[in-house]
């Protein structure tokens, strides 16, 4: 439990990175300005359930990461001034771009390499209409909104095992 | 005449801008699209543009790799990296021979980025 509440404790000081850069994240790949639905929450679980989920999974020499962003299909379509439904092959290269994208500004903040170093990204993973519960202790998750519409963020973090 | 260049990257959405950025701020003439390592190769050998972009983080044949062939095989090489990945990778492509390192997130709307992009444009033909 001792390596737990490290991580607890880490990702509670830093909880704002997780948040600011969700907002700059969507204003910088899709040109929308958002807002905090309210400050991301630290939790034990991640848990969403959205039309689409991306997955990002990264890890350094220390540290093994997960990242995941909820959509609805609505919403998405809003996000690119389109009124049509966005196909998933569509959904899954524009999610899967903006998850990296999210990831190199997290480790373009010094407060999280601080906390973190660097971590390797590995391949976008997105899944459709499906409910997710991640069993990756300690994550920090929330929401963010524009124009009526809402995005999940949460990023879940633990010491890297070290016996491989 | 307008320098010519080959986009690479593995998200059709972020080629769309690259495109039209290129075309319409940077005034290349952007010959042809790929979306992983192997079209980057192919594509480098088929046109041998004035210069090649390549993302790090594609399917079947990352951009370190493709680098590191179109260098072999073309030693001059004008390459461009447009990557998300941090930290080392940026060092390695360096010394391995790529011209340039622009890091994603691409802020098209940003006049310093756009500033710093086209001094990194500038400095990889100025050296050329």
């Amino acid at each position: 439990m001792v390596l737990l509440s490290e991580i607890q404790k880490k990702i509670t000081e830093i909880r704002n990175v997780f948040s600011k850069t969700a907002i700059s994240s969507v204003e910088i790949f899709f040109q929308k300005e958002s807002k905090l639905h309210k400050e991301f929450e630290i939790v034990e679980q991640l848990s969403c359930e959205f039309d689409y989920l991306l997955i990002v999974s990264s890890v350094n020499s220390d540290y093994q990461s997960i990242l995941v962003v909820g959509i609805n299909n609505k919403d998405l379509s809003n996000l690119l001034n389109r009124e049509e439904k966005i196909d998933l092959e569509e959904a899954s290269d524009i999610i899967g771009e903006f998850g990296n994208n999210y990831c190199g500004l997290l480790a373009d903040d010094p407060d999280f390499t601080k906390h973190f170093g660097i971590l390797t990204q590995g391949m976008p993973i997105v899944c459709t209409n499906g409910k997710t519960l991640l069993n990756f202790i300690w994550g920090v998750e929330g929401k963010i909104y524009f124009n009526n519409n809402w995005m999940y963020f949460g990023y879940a973090i633990n010491k890297r095992n070290t016996y491989e | 005449m307008n320098k010519t260049v080959i986009l690479i990257d593995d998200s059709k959405f972020l080629l769309k801008q690259l495109s039209d950025f290129f075309e319409k701020v940077l005034n290349f003439k952007v010959l042809s699209l790929g979306f992983d390592g192997n079209m980057a190769v192919d594509l480098y050998q088929k046109h041998k543009p004035d210069l090649i972009t390549l993302d790090i983080t594609m399917p079947n044949k990352n951009g370190v790799q493709a680098l590191k062939e179109i260098l072999t095989e073309f030693p001059n090489a004008n390459i461009l990296m447009i990557s998300a990945v941090r930290g080392n990778a940026m060092l390695e492509c360096m010394s391995s021979g790529a011209k340039g390192y622009i890091e994603k997130p691409l802020k098209f709307n940003d006049a310093d980025f756009i500033q710093d992009f086209k001094e990194t444009i500038k400095e990889i033909f100025t050296t050329d």
